[in-house]
């Protein structure tokens, strides 16, 4: 069987299109994320329809959808839960917090202390959340969509390089186009299309879907083909911290996923092509010169996709 | 984190000979050590020099290499002036040859530890090392040798850029034209020295007053001097066939003595043909087959006894002075010899008058104390044959065997006969010769050898070590008469080694049964035998070019240029080909498929549909053949539309 076409993803993703006027390709990166099992950095400025995009998703894939508003003051703990004292029985009562979801929305996770940062970081990573010594695994799919406003730099705490890495994509959303933006407005007119968004999949679906892909096929030549775009990232003089070999393996899972998605049971280089900027660009840190001298880690990437020779 | 990264690429590589480099010195130092029979100072500079492809350390500073050059120049100097057991024919004093040759070794070593080795340099010394093992132009192994050093030195060449590179089109294109022309000129060299090695050889007699010893063990100029120990290898020389029976194969006579010279040499006489003719007996019928088993020089050794000799070619003898016997250029590998019969006399005739009187001559440098002697052994004999008896019976008593021989001043054989009282072969036959001439017996002094080892089946077999002289007399109506004078502790069966090894045997069987190819291969017509080699270079040639092309294909294949499958290749590299027709040629890190799309041109439908089904065929789970097909047609159609270039 040449492809793989789930008329379930298609609909998910005619959601998000029907939502998302304008985006069908950063909606495609979202839902590669999701399929390949990272999580999504959204980085852009207020009013674009990052949370409308998360509430979307979380209706489409029949999840539980939570928001994190982060705040200078947030405790860890808010953000994984605690135990509560119960005077009745002098017990001690979890609750959990809100990462206990399957889409979460990290709304501008720069303006929270490092502190809590980090304790978002762990659990995306290890997706379970360990309070007084009790390990509680978060619920599957677990998909984080996380937002900064790439303009405000008072009272921020820029995430640090290490835990940018842990980001799969880095994806803008950015204005829509006035055709789109008029049916934006037209379409919210009488109703609020989230609630009548239909059920796509369903998250046993997501899964699913998310050890499906990776039996799609990657060829050896593709392979290096990514490999040798990372690598001219780290010959680059320009580059202090290039990317790393999770990036490498983000890459691969996401080509896979933008595969899958295409219908095609194999990754093209034109998949690594595609995917090259929103999942490495964030990972890659310039020399200070580099920075002052206006070369952005795109550049970098760009000259990499124009001279590393694609396998025929 | 602050500050660049470094990583281990940015550190330069430590440098190292090129290998064609590496190859060549490590020849040049094994032809050393065949040539010279010496191997721990060649091992040690052949194991310095590989070194540097193990560790990466080098010397670095100037005086740390100077260091080292002064420790090695100092091992050559005293390695090379090591007394030598052999002496071979040399053009130049063989410890200033070792000399230069160790020099030249130690430099390279020098190099080869350098940061920055001198490129020119590399070129120059293994050749100088060469050179020096080649001091000899009699040894075998330079012959074989030679070729192989320049084989490994040409492709050395690319790594020598005096000037800026060229383009790498026209670099590739000098390349090869060197490498032709350079291989030729090194064959082209070494069938030069290989026809014409007679030639050279007497030349070289002509031209250096060197004492010219002939071919292992054999002299062909006798000179009664210092001895300082056995000599001779257990090298085999000559293999017989058809009889078994103790032979002494005279290979060359003299009949004139002075001052310890015996001659006429070679050049000094006057040669006869003896053409082809057709033997009196077929090669089946001879009775004794005389094989040579080592590059021995032209002389045919053949017993006194010889009534007529075949070689399949013509023959060179000069008779007056009892031989030598020589085959044609084209070194006569085998020989038969039918023995004298009743019937059949010796080929050697009787001596002219002259002959007669120059070997009845005492020379007048001979003490006259000799010629009493000689009287007092024999002089009241009253035959030749008593005369004869009575000399070798008062040698054999009086005088004994001595591989160590201090001729002292004045005539060697008149110290040995008065004061000595031992020596070698060669004195006890000269002084016989002598002693025999004052006596009034015509006599000649005769080098060869004596073949007294009996082999497997009904063969024998003669070793370097079996040189040996004696003399030979005429006696009226009995003609020639061989005498051996030497004492029988010093005739070289008594010095006979215990049976040879397994190895040795081993050895043996291959150089036998080369001999017999090569035996085989001289009944085939040149134009046959041109053949093999012709083709053995056709093979080389293709499977250097294949083996080219593959390590191109699979440089290509390993990354970014053509996929596994011939089929899939030959397809891309149709399209890419195409494109660049329609004046749309794809640079290499775009794919086809995002070219196509940014072309603004009108390109055929066909195009974005090969592109779709390649990129299904490459990159999919499997190929079919139905694919493949679909794929050719595609191409075919493509490349059958008339294209119109894009703006």
């Amino acid at each position: 069987m040449d492809t793989l076409t789930l008329p379930s993803l298609q609909q998910l993703e005619d959601n998000l299109n029907g939502i998302i006027r304008g985006k069908a390709d950063v909606v495609r990166l979202v839902l590669v994320t999701l399929l390949a099992g990272g999580h999504a950095l959204l980085e852009d400025v207020p009013g674009t329809g990052k949370t409308t995009l998360a509430k979307a998703l979380a209706r489409s894939i029949d999840g539980v959808f939570r928001r994190i508003q982060f705040t200078p003051d947030l405790l860890p703990a808010d953000i994984t839960g605690s135990s509560v004292y119960r005077p009745l029985d002098g017990s001690f009562e979890f609750h959990e917090g809100p990462v206990f979801a399957n889409v979460l929305l990290a709304d501008e996770i720069n303006r929270t202390s490092p502190r809590t940062q980090s304790a978002l970081l762990e659990v995306m990573n290890e997706k379970q959340v360990t309070v007084e010594g009790q390990r509680r695994m978060l619920p599957e799919p677990f998909f984080v969509i996380a937002t900064q406003n790439p303009s405000e730099f008072q009272g921020t705490y820029p995430l640090p390089e290490s835990q940018l890495d842990r980001f799969a994509g880095c994806l803008t959303l950015g204005y829509p186009e006035l055709a789109d933006e008029m049916e934006i407005i037209h379409s919210r007119n009488e109703r609020d299309p989230l609630d009548t968004l239909p059920l796509a999949v369903t998250c046993a679906d997501i899964l699913t879907l998310q050890a499906e892909i990776r039996r799609v096929r990657v060829d050896r030549a593709v392979t290096e083909y990514a490999l040798r775009l990372v690598a001219a990232t780290r010959a680059d003089p320009r580059v202090r911290l290039p990317v790393s070999p999770r990036g490498s393996l983000i890459l691969y899972r996401c080509a896979q996923a933008f595969a899958y998605l295409a219908g095609r049971n194999f990754v093209l280089p034109e998949d690594i092509r595609a995917l090259a900027l929103p999942t490495l660009a964030h990972r890659i840190h310039l020399h200070a010169k580099a920075r002052y001298g206006g070369i952005l880690p795109a550049h970098v990437l760009e000259e990499a996709l124009e001279t590393v020779p694609v396998p025929r | 984190m602050t500050g660049p990264l470094i990583t281990e690429q940015e550190q330069p590589a430590a440098s190292r000979l090129p290998l064609p480099i590496l190859a060549a010195a490590l020849v040049a130092l094994a032809a050393l050590c065949l040539v010279r029979h010496v191997w721990v100072l060649p091992g040690l500079f052949g194991l310095a020099l590989v070194l540097p492809y193990l560790v990466s350390a080098r010397i670095a500073t100037a005086p740390a290499r100077g260091l080292l050059r002064l420790l090695l120049f100092s091992l050559a100097l005293l390695a090379a002036f090591q007394p030598h057991a052999l002496a071979q024919d040399e053009l130049v004093n063989v410890r200033w040859s070792n000399l230069f040759g160790y020099l030249c070794a130690a430099e390279i070593v020098v190099q080869a530890w350098s940061r920055r080795p001198h490129t020119l340099l590399l070129f120059l010394l293994p050749c100088g090392v060469l050179l020096a093992a080649g001091n000899t132009y009699d040894s075998p192994w330079i012959q074989r040798i030679a070729p192989l050093f320049i084989l490994c030195l040409t492709p050395g060449f690319r790594w020598y850029r005096p000037r800026p590179a060229v383009r790498p089109q026209r670099a590739v294109l000098l390349t090869g034209v060197l490498l032709l022309a350079t291989l030729g000129l090194g064959f082209a060299v070494n069938i030069a020295v290989l026809r014409y090695q007679v030639a050279l050889n007497a030349w070289g007699a002509q031209v250096m007053p060197v004492a010219s010893r002939g071919n292992l063990g054999i002299s062909l100029a006798p000179v009664l001097g210092r001895r300082s120990g056995p000599q001779g290898s257990s090298e085999r020389v000559l293999r017989l066939d058809g009889s078994r029976s103790i032979y002494y194969l005279r290979g060359m006579a003299f009949d004139t003595y002075h001052q310890g010279h015996w001659t006429p040499t070679l050049l000094e006489r006057s040669i006869q043909i003896i053409p082809r003719h057709t033997p009196k007996f077929g090669f089946g019928s001879v009775q004794l087959h005389i094989a040579k088993l080592a590059p021995l020089n032209d002389l045919l050794f053949t017993p006194l006894a010889t009534g007529d000799i075949s070689t399949g070619s013509a023959i060179n003898w000069s008779p007056d002075y009892g031989g030598p016997l020589l085959g044609s250029a084209s070194k006569v590998m085998s020989y038969g010899i039918l023995l004298t019969t009743p019937g059949l006399p010796s080929i050697w005739p009787a001596p002219t008058p002259d002959r007669r009187a120059q070997m009845l001559e005492v020379p007048a440098e001979i003490d006259p104390g000799i010629i009493q002697l000689a009287r007092q052994i024999g002089g009241n004999a009253s035959s030749p044959q008593m005369k004869v008896q009575k000399v070798v019976q008062y040698l054999l008593t009086n005088y004994h065997y001595s591989a160590s021989i201090d001729p002292g001043s004045g005539d060697p054989v008149s110290n040995f006969l008065l004061m000595r009282k031992s020596a070698d072969c060669e004195y006890f036959a000269s002084a016989a010769t002598i002693l025999l001439r004052c006596l009034g017996v015509p006599t000649r002094y005769v080098v060869g050898y004596y073949a007294h080892e009996f082999d497997l089946g009904s063969s024998m077999v003669v070793r370097q070590r079996d040189a040996h002289a004696w003399v030979e007399a005429w006696v009226d109506g009995d003609g020639w008469k061989t005498i051996e004078a030497t004492p029988a502790g010093g005739r070289p069966d008594a010095r006979r080694d215990t049976l040879p090894s397994r190895r040795q045997y081993l050895k043996a069987w291959l150089q036998d049964t080369r001999q017999a190819i090569n035996s085989r291969l001289r009944h085939l017509r040149p134009w046959l035998l041109a053949i093999i080699p012709a083709g053995l270079l056709l093979y080389l040639l293709l499977l250097g070019w294949r083996l080219l092309r593959q390590r191109r294909r699979r440089r290509d294949m390993a990354f970014h240029a053509l996929p596994a499958d011939r089929r899939l290749a030959s397809a891309a590299m149709r399209f890419a080909a195409w494109l660049a027709r329609a004046g749309a040629p794809c640079p290499p890190g775009i794919p086809w498929q995002e070219h196509l799309a940014r072309l603004e041109a009108d390109l055929p439908a066909e195009a974005r549909a090969f592109v779709q089904a390649y990129n299904g065929a490459r990159f999919g789970p499997a190929q079919r053949d139905d694919d493949l097909m679909a794929l050719s047609t595609l191409l075919a159609k493509l490349e059958n539309t008339p294209l119109s270039r894009p703006q």
